[in-house]
């Protein structure tokens, strides 16, 4: 599947109730994601494309500026024709990571950030206050060269995520920001708030909020005195369609057909010296991605394919041609089992335990391949595997040493057997009788499209089935799925992701419990009546605690006291588990290497930032090779 | 039949019938109803090898699964044929025995086949003899009847009744796949029954006072029986095929084992159809189905010799050529 981070924030969304990667499907958006970031774990059904024409510069298939091929071309499903240019819309938008920039790097492997669009100048959390610049030398699309980008485009980005609620929006109050120079703005905070947090927020975005297209709604967010006029700024943005583009990246929309969408080298950019080549398209092909990946090189016309899982045997024959290379990047995701916490039987923090205990992560995590590894302790933490798909502890950097320790693993499924005696049910014959006389039953919905997902709920079902429990995968069509089942709440148990892309715990602690309209509104339950054994005690007995409380004193956290504040709100999580990560994924991006030259080794470091494919370029890490 | 040929008998069957005993007579019903039709099947090599499949697939339906485990995560991924021991016909990428997983998706294949078949088959045969028999008001109303159902659209009615009701029985999943495939049939019928019923011996079991299901089991279904059967066959057929393209679509809800679900995860997470060292998985289920569908074709095929009574006759001890049968 495709997604994007283009438009719309990573979080859970206050407002809508819809965190990103679940809007993006809930718009059934699988194609104009061309240049969108991904989000990880989308494999079967990512990055879009289709092909039907060739697409080299030149008809003997050499480009014009002596390299062998002039124009690179990544992979979409959708029909361009049919695109429009307000990504805020989620019916059909396009924007792409070349036409526009990025407004940070994050070197996932280091934890490097470094500004690229926009520089994070002063911050000063406790005061409340942040003072950001744009990139000097952007300009907009709009000219030869076009108009500098400004301060004032800046304070719009900010302004239009807050009408929409992206996450990012609950730290700063959009109504006080100021512009202070040509490209700098003064961002006044919503209270203090930690560092890393609000770095982090900032990553998956790109610039692209120009004020002469999104000025109207900037304005009148500003001047709204009610929610209902908010509410109506934010329908409105939600609703736009554009017909023409616009960008600041190194690539220029220049055309498109239903076939393909062309840009072409904007030479104003800052980094436009950087790359050799003319022309980079966006090529519509078979939504067979795996067929689309084996027919890459040594003859297609797709050269990349930003994001795709691929089966062993797709991975094996595509490992067999030279021309095709692979590399893998934490996808920050995983894929996880939400329970439906109004539900009688899984209501209860222990029956979940329970049956935390009896899934073996370990096996789902083999029946999954070679690009995921089992989450060790399922609190929240991200950070389990590395670019080179092994089990990493980069997770427990969260959590002071006694808290990691303290988390409970979920490995004993003798255990999950007590739990669930304890709690009044019994096995006879083989199977696990509820205390009235009925079958456990627990049905897991997902979505028949994602693919790679199947082998994890399809081993969760088998292996509780073995145990006695009545569960079977419900394959729910993947364009009702999350609007009408995941969304709604109306499961028993269900297939997501435990993360949103981020590797922060806030982001992650912010699905699982935070709130809209008193409940989790994925998960049915009230934060206010969650209860969990005492730190340390996972048998212990049950006490309340103050979700939203944890939830201030993580966003407050300095960065010494971030650790403790995590340590405390994972523990919670660990015992209440809303919802049961499973596992943590890679994604893998597929590029040809038969026109192109990739310079990094493949452990480098410069891998490991999403997404090489749209930094490298910029970066003079990769371009054409000559005739 | 043994009613129309009672005309032709010499002396009453009631002397006939005193002066034989019981066992005579259960030997003769035996004979007629059981020994000779198998004879008429096993004379014939379609009739014979169709029969052999659909036993086989009945054997491991019944007592395979009694034999063979069903299938369990865990095993050695993604082993192919005779690779890997306790797994002779490979394994899937969660580690299950393909074997185990043909073995244990039989019974609710067959179970959905039959449901669908047979509730298909058996409304078309009754409202298309009746109507093609009878004519008249009765002819008018069924006809309309049908005429309604065949122009309501199949697909989208069965979606939504599994959409709207959820069915896990097998045999409700085989009546819904079927739900709208009875009309054709019954039209088809219909047709056939109204160029019959003018037919000289049937005008003479008319004349003779013959009930009416006596006319239609004795004279008019014998003649249409090939055609339901072959009619049954590709409702079978549609069935399985049904199926599969429904559970693609995750429209049924996956409550057991199933061939179509197996091609469907061969296709899909296997990536069976790009590499040679997968290939066996999506193969092992399309045989499976390949070799019960032409079981079937070729059992119904050579059913025609089944319904022909000269043929019947000729293969049956307790009947000559000149002697009616008894009831």
């Amino acid at each position: 599947m495709t997604s994007s981070n283009h438009s719309s924030d990573d979080s859970s969304r206050a407002s809508s109730g819809i965190d990103r990667r679940e809007l993006m499907r809930r718009a059934g958006m699988a194609g104009a994601g061309a240049g969108m970031v991904s989000i990880a774990g989308c494999g079967g059904q990512n990055d879009d494309g289709t092909t039907t024409q060739g697409t080299t510069g030149s008809s003997d298939g050499s480009g014009g500026s002596g390299v062998a091929d002039d124009s690179f071309a990544n992979y979409v499903t959708a029909n361009p024709t049919n695109w429009q240019f307000n990504h805020f819309n989620f019916t059909q938008p396009f924007s792409h990571p070349m036409q526009t920039d990025m407004l940070q790097r994050w070197v996932i492997s280091t934890n490097e950030f470094s500004d690229y669009a926009v520089s994070i100048d002063e911050f000063d959390g406790q005061n409340e206050r942040a003072v950001l610049s744009v990139r000097d030398g952007l300009t907009w699309h709009n000219g030869d060269p076009g108009d500098p980008v400004t301060g004032e485009d800046l304070m719009a980005w900010f302004v239009c995520h807050a009408a929409v609620n992206s996450t990012v929006a609950g730290l700063y109050n959009a109504n006080d920001i100021e512009v202070t120079g040509d490209r700098q703005i003064e961002l006044p905070l919503d209270g203090s708030v930690n560092e890393s947090i609000f770095r982090q927020s900032l990553n998956n975005f790109w610039l692209n909020v120009p004020y002469h297209r999104y000025g109207e709604y900037v304005e009148r967010f500003m001047d709204a005195t009610s929610d209902e006029e908010r509410n109506s700024v934010r329908t409105d943005l939600r609703s736009a369609s554009f017909d023409e583009p616009f960008g600041n990246g190194p690539f220029k929309f220049v055309s498109r057909s239903s076939n393909r969408l062309r840009m072409e080298l904007y030479e104003h950019h800052p980094d436009a010296d950087q790359i050799n080549f003319d022309y980079w398209d966006v090529i519509r092909a078979s939504t067979d991605t795996a067929s689309v990946v084996l027919g890459m090189a040594p003859e297609g016309d797709i050269d990349m394919v930003r994001n795709f899982t691929p089966p062993q045997s797709v991975l094996s024959q595509a490992k067999q041609n030279d021309g095709i290379l692979t590399n893998q990047i934490p996808a920050l995701w995983g894929q996880a089992l939400p329970f439906n916490c109004g539900h009688e039987d899984f209501g209860n923090i222990r029956v979940r335990q329970a049956i935390a205990e009896l899934i073996d992560r370990d096996l789902v995590s083999r029946n999954y391949g070679e690009f995921g590894v089992p989450v060790q302790a399922p609190s929240g933490l991200v950070g389990n595997i590395n670019g080179q798909n092994e089990q990493t502890d980069r997770w427990t950097r969260w959590v002071t040493d006694e808290g990691e320790e303290q988390l409970h693993r979920y490995q004993n499924p003798e255990r999950g057997r007590r739990l669930l005696r304890e709690e009044g049910y019994t096995k006879q014959g083989g199977k696990w009788m509820r205390p009235d006389g009925t079958q456990l039953s627990m049905p897991i919905k997902v979505p028949s499209g994602y693919t790679d997902w199947h082998p994890i709920y399809q081993t969760i079902s088998s292996l509780l089935t073995d145990e006695g429990i009545d569960s079977e995968v419900k394959m729910i069509d993947s364009t009702s799925y999350y609007p009408n089942h995941y969304l709604e709440g109306n499961y028993v148990t269900a297939a997501t992701g435990w993360t949103l892309g981020r590797d922060n715990p806030w982001y992650t602690f912010g699905q699982w419990f935070r709130p809209l309209a008193d409940k989790v509104y994925k998960m049915n339950f009230k934060p206010t009546e969650v209860e969990v054994p005492p730190v340390g005690e996972p048998d212990g007995e049950l006490q309340s605690v103050d979700v939203l409380q944890l939830f201030q004193n993580v966003r407050n956290a300095s960065e010494e006291n971030l650790q403790e504040a995590i340590t405390e709100f994972a523990w919670v999580a660990n015992q209440f588990i809303p919802m049961l990560p499973i596992l943590e994924i890679n994604d893998t991006a597929w590029m040809t290497s038969d026109d192109w030259n990739w310079e990094p080794a493949k452990d480098d470091a410069a891998w490991q930032a999403k997404w090489p494919q749209w930094w490298f370029p910029r970066m003079g890490l990769m371009n054409g090779k000559s005739n | 039949m043994s009613e129309a040929n009672d005309t032709f008998t010499g002396g009453s069957s009631i002397e006939r019938e005193s002066a034989r005993s019981q066992s005579d007579l259960y030997r003769e019903r035996l004979d007629r109803y059981v020994l000779t039709p198998f004879r008429v099947v096993w004379s014939d090599w379609r009739t014979r090898l169709g029969t052999l499949i659909i036993l086989f697939y009945i054997f491991v339906g019944t007592v395979g699964v009694r034999l063979v485990d069903p299938p369990e995560v865990g095993g050695p991924r993604l082993a192919g044929i005779f690779e890997a021991s306790g797994y002779p016909l490979g394994t899937n990428n969660l580690g299950e025995s393909l074997m185990a997983s043909l073995v244990h998706a039989t019974p609710p294949m067959l179970k959905m086949i039959l449901a669908g078949a047979v509730f298909a088959t058996a409304i078309a045969v009754v409202l298309g003899t009746v109507s093609g028999y009878k004519g008249g008001t009765v002819d008018a109303v069924i006809s309309t009847i049908v005429d309604i159902a065949m122009t309501i659209p199949g697909l989208p009615l069965i979606i939504l009744i599994v959409v709207t009701f959820e069915p896990s029985s097998p045999y409700l999943i085989g009546i819904v796949l079927s739900i709208n495939g009875w009309a054709g049939l019954a039209r088809n019928i219909r047709s056939q029954v109204l160029e019959l019923r003018d037919n000289s011996y049937v005008e003479a079991s008319r004349i003779m006072g013959r009930s009416l299901s006596g006319i239609i089991f004795d004279d008019i279904l014998p003649n249409i029986m090939p055609f339901v059967l072959i009619s049954f066959v590709n409702t079978a057929r549609a069935v399985i095929f049904g199926s599969v393209a429904l559970y693609y679509l995750g429209i049924l809800p996956v409550s057991f084992n199933n061939w179509g679900i197996m091609l469907n995860r061969a296709y899909s997470t296997g990536g069976a159809i790009y590499s040679w060292d997968s290939v066996y998985w999506v193969v092992l289920p399309m045989v499976t189905i390949v070799m019960l569908s032409f079981g079937l074709v070729l059992f119904s095929q050579g059913t025609e010799r089944l319904f022909n009574p000269r043929i019947r006759a000729r293969h049956a001890e307790t009947i000559d050529d000149t002697t009616p049968m008894e009831k």
